[in-house]
């Protein structure tokens, strides 16, 4: 930046920031995949299997946030590096890097596929998914802050935009009871369903990369930002579950691709105004590119430290590139949905909630300190 | 800062080459259409197709009749009175093919432009395939963006080709826009209800919601000597019920209506029920030996109790539904010898009403239960799912069964208010 | 082993010495600001008088510069021979080919040689006779030579306001360049320079661009002596500083920076004052050449700075912390730091009441939103999303759309690259035949292109609406970041439909996100959040108590939090009264 700041701290990326965009990156998956994954989980287990799903999630977040905490703002590849060593702390660095663009590329697939489907059909794949990825690389090379200040202002809007989209197709028939089998514990069944969702793909280590760059985000703010972010994201899934699971019922809507774009598809605002899907997909462009956005940011941090390079902003490019083709690499959508059931499914919750706790533990019985003259911490001066 | 700042200038000009090489690639414009040159379909016919003896074919194997009204309007130029298209750009081509989508592809091939049905109005079922199933064809429809889930569908009491190719309605210009009016104003009054495609998909996955679909009816006024020359219009005549995705079953308008009406809430709709006159009154020659009221409902409320029972030596529980209804209406027409201004006058009438209402109920009833196999049109299934958990258990308790032995017992109170601006009528006066 | 110059290792190298390069802050490194409510008395700008004038002290001729000032050198001072005097002055002025420059030679009292030197139209004639020569040419004026010290005694003479001596040659030639007049005195080893500025200029008229109902109907002029006593005579405090710089080789244009000392932040007027004065350009005519040379980034397409040609406008951004410049010979004041709200904020929202001024934002706003995106919306849905139209709508734009070979995509370019050429064309006719331009314009482009199947009538009603809202943005500059926007948009929509126009959304949004004029984030105070009531919406006056946190100001409270002390007060026997109890109240 050539321009000298004026005025000071304030206008950071500050806990509003912060907040939208790790809210936006776990909210991110009502567009891109999970719900209808989530429907089918919903309408087939119990209360105690929802709730042993989300207790890890939550335990993991804070296990990230707590772990970090302790290193005093540094950099996470520094953070594991003073932990388990330089080799292994590359390694394990490196596994996570391997993770994020798994966590990128499957979402860029399936939204692509939803988009070609929903509103250009003619249009390659390839096209689709090169200009979401070539812009949310762009605005990632800028920085957390512009991509954390456009998040703060238009999550409100677009989440007003989705609520309406998902409360607008209601029929005269509808019954506020639907919302609630065995008489009230289908919400708190859902949330707590939904909670695993919204980190179970292990955005919850968002939190513990991003954590360093969120200014403002004092050790009780910063717990409080990541806990409201999970809040949040799983309250916009338990809604698109439970709106999905009324109007859809619940086999139908468990085999819907986009829950959310087919409920758009029933809206009727007025006469004049008919056919809204492919307005709510403008809003589901925008959310889903400040997703991968983020995404990449996360990334580029790990890999810059993994690498020991500072230019972090230049290896956002080739990272963007890389999810890019990785994308691709399943060939059909079984594959996808293979991919993310065997891999995110079964290894996520290990990223989510076992390393960071294994992460936390050895920090603490080693009793490894914050280091603040290491070149890697952030700018703080 | 600039995503490329601290680069020099000699890799900053390669950066930027090198993402205008690749930019190039997104101009294509894939998908982009005019809107000259779609061809706009208007109304879908389904049917099966007919054998040599008139009768209808599995459509499993011989395939589907499939009918297109297409909206074409390329004649209506700039400085024309009347800004829409008129009734001779509708054209209608109707194909037999193996499945829709392959019907759809003959029909684009003899019209010429692209062929979409985003703007679709209605989806016209011949009653002969809806009988038979209509898995296969909704699977088709629903898989893609093309078709809106929003389009209503409508059952042809016959074959839906014939409404396409001679319907001509008097009041509107288009076959289309006649029959979503049409079914709009039927649901208003109650007598049917706008069923998408959506919810004729919810409907065969569920087994608490069965559908009743508008049943249209063609007709024309026949008068000696025109040859049978005049112009086609249809009618609703009733409600076509489905079970699973087949049709089951036809009701007529009235039944149709206290069917809905204990679905919960009704809109303003005139009835008549027959009234018993009171002894020694006159016998009014014009209505035979009884009167007829005709009463128009305002306001109607069917509260639902639903009970399960399980008994000791049987396998499957008993269900058992207690359904009041309350039912507020105004008197519109009353023979003339009934005195409403006395009590006993007016009780008699309510009492008469609501034994016409319960007849109706409990035979709306029983045909549902017995005639269509246990179809659920009257949504008391959703009440009882709610007391599941999972999908899983509601599946496995098999509510079509247990509602097809239910007993169910009816009850109906009616209001009456005395209407207009007279009390009693002229010939009362004493 | 030495790698060569081309070879992988020497590659590898310096693809690893970029990469370890010191990163681009995430954040900028700032010390902290000074604390809230802390009047300090911050350096102020320099003035043409006193040390540090960028026209003089500070200049660096490095390679290449070119220095127009090669008459007279940097230390020569007025010396007591007037010959002298004048021979240096003439080849400054260069005499013997200006005809405007006019050297007047007389003896004061008849003994003594004294000229006068000005440039013919700069000076106002009356002031020169009247208040220079006159004194000077009357006998009584050789009494006083005999009395006081030479210098005294001529300045004492003048009943000219501004006289003041002046010892070096070089700024006696920038005086005279400026309207003044030169008085040369043989044996004075000073030149007394007299302010006889009398350069024609328009008169104080209504704004042209930036028009109220409601509200002052004064506008700056092209003259700075004009211009600045219209901000003083607002803001009547003693704090307001007026900052001079002098910026072009060639054109010595005479800039001033006004700031409220102790309101605005020390560090942005240090900031603007900086970047003014390290410009080095030969010519510096208009407002429109500062704003770009001291915008950053270099290919700016965002407006950073708020051109206003009202003196209430600037006033009122003064009083909350802002920092305004004018410049001579232009007349349009600077605003800056500015945000995206100032550029949709008009005059008027102040002086009407705030039901009626939150309605005119919020037009504004909607105006804004339709400019940009209307074209591309019509382009993506016609194209791409026909399922968005109505079914009566749809075929009613396909019949129309039957006759018109062009794409909807070329339709619309077409139209609206047609809409700025009539716009361009109407700003230069000449104003008897403008009302026709109006005719013609609605003429060729409506009727007859669509009755000659070139456009559809959709198009024409889809440009004429983009056209009135962009017209209804009350700021230029802003209208033609608009006008690029919608092209953008435009092109967008054409290639992807709806992921387009959100692709481009995107972009554009970022990007603005990513800005800052002069530090300041250009979408606070959107973000950083902070609730106000002059924002979106304008709030009531009473409620505005604070100023702008965005900008830091060094005292934050503006007034009261109960401004309206006549509302509570209630009326007894003895007088206005406070509620509530207390003594007599009498609004002091």
């Amino acid at each position: 930046m050539n321009s000298r700041l004026i005025l000071p701290p304030g206008h950071r990326i500050g806990y509003i920031e912060g907040l939208a965009l790790l809210t936006v990156y776990m909210m991110g998956k009502v567009f891109t995949s999970c719900p209808s994954q989530m429907i089918y989980l919903e309408s087939t287990s119990g209360w105690i299997t929802t709730a042993l799903a989300a207790i890890p999630a939550g335990l993991g977040m804070a296990a990230n946030y707590y772990f970090v905490s302790r290193f005093h703002g540094l950099e996470y590849q520094r953070c594991l590096e003073l932990t388990i060593g330089r080799v292994a702390g590359k390694a394990v660095g490196a596994l996570l890097v391997a993770f994020t663009i798994g966590l990128n590329a499957i979402p860029l697939r399936e939204v692509s596929g939803g988009l070609k489907t929903a509103i250009l059909q003619e249009t390659p794949l390839g096209v689709i998914a090169f200009v979401a990825m070539l812009v949310s690389a762009w605005s990632a090379a800028l920085g957390p802050e512009p991509v954390g200040r456009f998040a703060a202002l238009t999550i409100f809007p677009m989440s007003i935009l989705l609520l309406f989209a998902l409360f607008g197709s209601l029929r005269e028939e509808f019954c506020l009871a639907e919302l609630f089998p065995l008489w009230g514990t289908g919400i708190g069944k859902t949330i707590a369903g939904a909670i695993p969702c919204s980190s179970i793909y292990s955005e919850g280590f968002a939190i513990g990369v991003l954590m360093p760059h969120i200014r403002e985000a004092a050790p009780r703010q910063g717990l409080r930002l990541a806990l409201t972010s999970l809040l949040l994201a799983a309250l916009a899934l338990s809604l698109t579950i439970m709106i999905t699971t009324a109007i859809f019922t619940a086999p139908v809507g468990a085999q819907t691709l986009y829950p959310a774009l087919q409920i758009a598809r029933l809206i009727v605002f007025s006469i004049f105004i008919e056919r809204m899907e492919a307005l709510f997909v403008f809003a589901g462009i925008i959310l889903t590119a400040i997703k991968f956005a983020v995404g990449l940011l996360v990334g580029s941090f790990l890999l810059a430290g993994v690498l020991g390079v500072r230019r972090w902003d230049i290896i956002v490019w080739p990272l963007a590139a890389l999810t890019y083709f990785a994308c691709f690499r399943p060939e059909t959508l079984i594959d996808v949905f293979y991919l993310q059931i065997t891999l995110f499914r079964s290894c996520g919750w290990i990223i989510a909630f076992v390393l960071p706790s294994v992460l936390l533990f050895i920090a603490h019985v080693r009793k490894v300190p914050g280091d603040r003259s290491e070149a890697y911490r952030r700018d703080d001066s | 800062m600039r995503p490329t700042a601290g680069m020099t200038a000699k890799v900053r000009t390669a950066f930027v080459t090198v993402m205008v090489l690749f930019s190039l690639s997104l101009c294509g414009c894939w998908g982009r259409t005019e809107l000259e040159n779609i061809a706009f379909l208007a109304l879908v016919g389904l049917d099966t197709v007919q054998g040599p003896a008139g009768e209808d074919l599995p459509a499993g194997d011989a395939g589907l009749q499939v009918t297109a009204s297409i909206a074409s309007p390329h004649a209506s130029s700039p400085g024309d009175s009347g800004g829409g298209p008129s009734r001779r750009f509708m054209s209608t081509v109707s194909v037999a093919a193996p499945n829709v989508s392959t019907a759809m592809q003959a029909v684009e091939m003899s019209v010429g432009r692209a062929l979409t049905a985003i703007h679709l109005q209605a989806i016209i079922i011949g009653e002969g395939l809806a009988r038979q199933g209509l898995e296969d064809v909704l699977d088709s429809m629903l898989r893609f963006r093309n078709l809106r889930h929003s389009v209503i569908v409508i059952i042809a009491d016959g074959r839906a080709r014939d409404i396409l190719e001679k319907l001509s309605p008097t009041v509107e210009a288009q076959a289309s826009v006649f029959l979503r009016k049409l079914i709009a104003v039927a649901a208003d009054g109650r007598v049917t209800r706008q069923v998408h495609l959506h919810d004729l998909l919810v409907s065969s996955a569920s087994q608490s919601k069965d559908a009743v679909l508008p049943l249209i009816r063609l007709w024309r006024e026949i008068t000696p000597g025109d040859g049978g020359s005049g112009a086609w219009s249809a009618t609703l005549a009733g409600g076509a019920v489905f079970k699973d995705a087949s049709m089951v079953g036809k009701i007529n308008i009235i039944e149709a209506f206290h069917a809905l009406t204990l679905r919960g809430g009704i809109r303003r709709l005139s009835q008549a029920y027959p009234v018993t006159p009171p002894p020694g009154s006159p016998a009014t020659e014009t209505a035979g030996t009884q009167g007829i009221v005709e009463v128009e409902w305002e306001k109607g409320l069917a509260r639902r109790k639903i009970s399960i029972e399980e008994k000791a030596g049987t396998h499957a529980p008993r269900v058992r539904i207690d359904v009041s209804v309350e039912l507020t209406g105004t008197i519109v027409e009353l023979p003339a010898h009934i005195d409403i201004t006395r009590p006993e006058g007016l009780r008699r009438l309510q009492s008469d009403v609501e034994k016409g209402a319960l007849f109706h109920l409990r035979r709306v009833i029983s045909k549902a239960q017995l005639e269509f196999g246990g179809a659920d049109i009257f949504f008391f299934g959703d009440a009882v799912r709610r007391q599941f958990a999972t999908w899983g258990e509601w599946t496995s308790f098999d509510w079509p069964e247990r509602f097809r032995e239910a007993t169910v017992d009816v009850k109906a109170t009616v209001h009456l208010r005395r209407p207009g601006l007279t009390v009693r009528n002229v010939w009362h006066l004493e | 082993m030495k790698a060569h110059k081309g070879s992988p290792v020497t590659l590898l190298r310096r693809l690893v010495e970029w990469l370890n390069r010191e990163p681009p802050p995430i954040f900028s490194l700032d010390p902290a600001y000074p604390p809230v409510e802390t009047r300090n008395r911050a350096q102020s700008g320099s003035d043409s008088r006193g040390r540090g004038a960028p026209g003089d002290s500070a200049r660096e001729c490095g390679p290449g510069a070119v220095d127009y000032s090669r008459g007279i050198g940097r230390g020569i001072g007025v010396s007591g021979d007037l010959d002298s005097n004048l021979s240096l002055l003439g080849k400054a002025l260069h005499i013997q080919e200006s005809a405007d420059v006019v050297v007047r030679e007389f003896s004061i009292g008849g003994r003594l040689r004294a000229a006068l030197v000005f440039i013919e139209g700069m000076v106002d004639r009356r002031t020169v006779n009247a208040d220079i020569l006159q004194p000077l040419l009357d006998p009584a004026s050789r009494a006083m030579i005999a009395r006081k010290p030479i210098v005294e005694r001529f300045q004492k003479a003048f009943p000219a306001a501004l006289a003041r001596p002046e010892g070096n040659l070089r700024r006696v030639v920038s005086g005279v360049m400026n309207g003044s007049a030169a008085v040369l005195i043989d044996g004075m080893d000073c030149a007394l320079l007299v302010d006889a500025t009398g350069v024609l200029h328009r008169p104080v008229a209504e704004p042209s661009t930036e028009r109220v109902v409601l509200g002052p109907h004064e506008a700056f002029v092209e003259s700075l002596k004009v211009n600045v006593p219209l901000v003083r005579k607002i803001l009547k405090t003693p704090d307001l500083v007026c900052s001079k710089f002098e910026i072009g080789d060639i054109t010595k244009t005479q800039v001033i920076v006004f700031h409220i000392e102790g309101i605005a932040n020390p560090r942005l007027v240090r900031e603007v004052k900086r970047r003014i004065s390290s410009i080095k350009v030969d010519y510096m005519g208009e407002t429109g050449l500062l704003d770009q040379l001291i915008d950053v980034p270099r290919f700016g397409l965002v407006p950073h700075a708020l051109y206003t040609e009202r003196p209430d406008r600037l006033a009122a951004h003064l009083a909350e912390g802002y920092v305004g410049i004018i410049v001579d010979h232009s007349p349009y004041g600077l605003i800056v730091p500015a945000t995206i709200l100032t550029f949709f904020h008009s005059a008027e929202d102040y002086y009407v009441r705030w039901p009626a001024g939150t309605l005119l934002r919020l037009i504004r706003m909607l105006a804004l939103f339709t400019t940009i995106m209307l074209p591309g919306l019509y382009v993506s849905v016609v194209n791409y999303h026909h399922e968005m139209l109505p079914t009566t709508i749809a075929w009613a734009f396909a019949a129309s759309r039957e006759s018109v070979p062009i794409p909807s995509v070329g339709e619309v370019l077409i139209a609206e690259i047609a809409l700025d050429f009539i716009r361009e064309a109407g700003v230069r006719v000449p104003s008897p035949v403008g009302p026709t331009i109006g005719i013609v314009g609605a003429l060729l482009i409506g009727e007859a292109a669509v009755n000659a199947s070139l456009l559809t009538p959709e198009v024409i009603i889809v440009v004429a609406i983009t056209a009135i809202c962009n017209f209804i943005i009350p700021n230029q500059d802003a209208a033609f970041f608009e006008r690029i926007l919608r092209y953008l948009f435009a092109f967008a929509a054409s290639l992807m439909g709806f992921l387009g126009l959100a692709a481009a959304f995107f972009v554009i949004g970022v990007y603005l996100c990513s800005l800052r004029s002069f530090g300041v984030p250009f979408m606070a105070p959107l973000l950083p959040f902070k609730m106000r009531p002059d924002t979106l919406v304008r709030g009531p006056l009473q409620t505005m108590e604070t100023r702008p946190d965005f900008l830091r100001p060094a005292t934050r409270t503006r007034q009261l939090p109960f401004s309206r002390r006549w509302a509570r007060q209630r009326w007894s026997p003895g007088g206005w009264r406070r509620r509530g109890g207390g003594g007599r109240d009498d609004n002091e």
